[in-house]
């Protein structure tokens, strides 16, 4: 067995140097090709996880819980101070509307257009019950039911066309952009409507000045340069 | 062990982590990853799909040892994993590579490579002596599935049996006396000056030699084999002590760290940590220790300061804290504070590096031919930088050091000191 002249520690056939001091160790004989005690790559462990499924059910357990808990103390707390329910109204429709979102995440995070419309109509009708006990139903159809469904339409149209759309990258961002430039036209068309009673664009145009044209730029690197990278890519979650 | 809810094949338990095991959660980290490794190498190639099937077997029989790691609000504690154990391909660094606090991760895992079978544990599942356990059960439970007779099984645990209450027990808890003194405070001991190596590697290097020619040896000097590698030990760490300039603060005693195992002194069977350290020193300062001094200084140790009685003050020392009602009431995330500081300033900063001598590993008969021998590596530990390691099998020991530096100076000054006295040393690097 080959050994090392300085430490004279014996090592395998293969060995150039001496683990120890780094001596070269003479081999009189060409040393047989024997294969490593240890591999070079460094494979990573088959890890086991709780399974989603188990996970989600567990978080909507525990916050249907606290949540339920909390509405508890809330109608509790107010009735016996009162013997009525009066500030506690707003309170119990916020939570409750957070019950209803959470809800929607557990039941519908695989069809994201029952998510959307989930969600649209949980915000509706909070804001609707909202504007009931604080001011008139009325003002809830001109001002707060144009803007929740011009918002939602927007994000609907946002993803058919990430969807629809084949080579994914810059266009995405562009995308979005025309439609946040949408979104304040018709926030800002809404609110001079029902300062004014006329349909006006007044500070979104400054908005769509600046997203349009950048639009436009993303939609030209994206369509007219052959190469952009995959926005899956830089921006994964 | 506390039983939350039994169903078919899905019994559900937490437990308490025992007191060795409670500093480590806070303080783990890419270098300080807790794991030990026992290897067996065998005189076939692994037949993986036995093996698998024998891990799973064996995780079974040891439900304490089929658990995760939890944050608790006071305190860390492990409940069991109801996740499939998988046999992991070999690693060119052992011991390093662990995301304990993970949901879903075993403190123990197996890996197989060639003729090779090894274990790596968490301390803070278990010490040494657990871990022999499990691998001889392992291997007979693997041997058993892959066609061979046993017919004597003799201290192996067997993978249908049903674990006893005993094998889970806290023996420190157990054997704890409120109503001693604790031991007198050490001082800070001698570092290893080196610089670390880049995270992500631990370098291993394993001495090979005959069990009989070291015994033999041992004997001519009246000291037990392991009392005669604790005692080339140190002085291999005195003469490096001796070769570099040190740092005037660096100028302390060269306390090596000996853990006991406690199992045979308290009479316990528990498959948990229950071992306790025991410091061996000697003073550079005064002058160099000739060789037969340190053997004189080991011999006498090893004899007086191994006593019960020393014994329960140092359990006193370490469960007074754990018991403690104030101690007890603090969150986890200020405990954690308190614990990283404990170690950095008391626990493993009072000695210079650790010796663990497992001793002889025995097989049945009918199973011991199909082993070549056994290997024991130590934890990384940043404190210590290198750490040492010995088990035997058959006339086969093995003395592995572990290290988080580039030098070679110590185990080069402790195998050539071997070679000197003619014991023929073989050795093996990752």
């Amino acid at each position: 067995m080959p050994y090392c002249s300085r430490c004279g520690v014996e090592v395998d056939d293969l060995v150039l140097q001496c683990p120890l001091c780094k001596t070269e160790i003479q081999h009189f004989n060409k040393p047989p090709v024997i294969p490593e005690n240890f591999p070079d790559d460094n494979i990573k462990a088959n890890i086991n996880f709780i399974p989603f499924d188990k996970k989600k059910k567990i978080i909507w357990s525990i916050s249907s819980f606290l949540i339920a808990t909390s509405l508890f103390i809330i109608f509790a707390v107010n009735f016996f101070l009162d013997r009525t329910i009066t500030w506690a109204w707003i309170p119990l429709f916020s939570i409750l509307l957070m019950w209803i979102l959470i809800a929607s995440v557990y039941y519908f995070y695989k069809t994201i257009f029952l998510f959307l419309l989930s969600i649209f109509i949980a915000i509706s009708v909070y804001l609707f019950f909202l504007f009931l006990i604080i001011l008139n139903t009325k003002l809830f159809f001109l001002f707060a039911f144009p803007i929740v469904g011009a918002s939602f339409l927007n994000i609907i149209i946002i993803i058919l066309f990430y969807k629809l759309t084949k080579r994914k990258g810059y266009n995405i961002i562009g995308f979005i952009l025309i439609g946040i430039s949408f979104f304040s036209v018709i926030t800002d068309m809404i609110i001079t409507f029902f300062i004014t009673n006329r349909i006006l664009m007044t500070w979104s145009l400054v908005v769509v000045a600046i997203l349009i044209p950048l639009a436009f730029l993303l939609f030209i690197i994206h369509y007219k340069l052959k190469r952009t990278p995959d926005i899956k890519k830089i921006f994964h979650i | 062990m506390i039983k939350i809810s039994v169903g078919s094949n899905n019994e559900h338990y937490w437990f308490r982590l025992d007191n060795v095991a409670k500093i480590f959660p806070s303080n783990i980290s890419s270098r300080l990853t807790t794991l030990f490794r026992i290897s067996a190498t065998m005189t076939t190639p692994i037949k993986i799909s036995f093996f698998q099937k024998a891990f799973e077997n064996i995780m079974k029989r040891f439900p304490y040892y089929k658990v995760q790691l939890k944050t608790g609000f006071f305190w860390y504690y492990f409940e069991s994993n109801h996740a499939v154990p998988q046999v992991m391909a070999e690693s060119k660094y052992p011991c390093l590579d662990i995301s304990i606090k993970k949901e879903g991760i075993f403190p123990v895992r197996v890996k197989a490579f060639k003729n090779r079978i090894a274990v790596e544990f968490s301390h803070i599942l278990t010490d040494g002596t657990g871990a022999v356990s499990f691998l001889k059960a392992l291997i007979a439970e693997y041997l058993q599935l892959s066609g061979t007779a046993i017919t004597d099984w003799g201290d192996i645990i067997k993978a249908d049996d049903v674990p006893l209450e005993k094998e889970w027990e806290d023996s420190f808890k157990k054997h704890y006396n409120k109503n001693i003194p604790v031991p007198d405070k050490i001082s800070e001991a001698f570092h290893i000056p080196f610089k670390f190596i880049d995270k992500g590697k631990y370098y291993i290097t394993t001495g090979i030699m005959s069990v009989n020619k070291v015994k033999e040896i041992a004997k001519s000097n009246n000291v037990t084999m392991g009392e005669f590698l604790m005692a080339l030990y140190l002085d291999s760490i005195q003469d490096l002590y001796f070769k570099y300039r040190l740092k005037r603060k660096n100028r302390n005693p060269i306390r090596l760290s000996i853990p006991v195992n406690l199992r045979r002194i308290y009479q316990s069977d528990t498959m948990r940590n229950f071992f306790l350290i025991v410091g061996l020193t000697i003073d550079p300062r005064l002058g160099r220790f000739s060789f037969d001094e340190i053997l004189q200084k080991v011999y006498h140790y090893m004899r007086v300061d191994i006593n019960k009685k020393y014994i329960n003050q140092q359990i006193k020392r370490n469960v007074r804290g754990e018991v403690h009602p104030v101690i007890r009431s603090i969150p986890l995330f200020i405990k954690n504070i308190g614990l990283t500081f404990i170690y950095n300033f008391a626990g493993d900063n009072q000695y210079t590096s650790n010796f663990s001598n497992l001793g002889a590993v025995t097989m049945p008969e009918c199973l011991s031919n199909y082993i070549e021998g056994f290997d024991f590596y130590p934890p990384p530990n940043p404190k210590y930088k290198i750490s040492c390691t010995a088990i035997s099998y058959k006339d086969r020991l093995s003395v592995s050091f572990g290290k988080l530096i580039e030098e070679s100076d110590i185990e080069r000054f402790f195998f050539t000191k071997l070679i000197k006295i003619g014991i023929p040393v073989k050795i093996e690097t990752n």
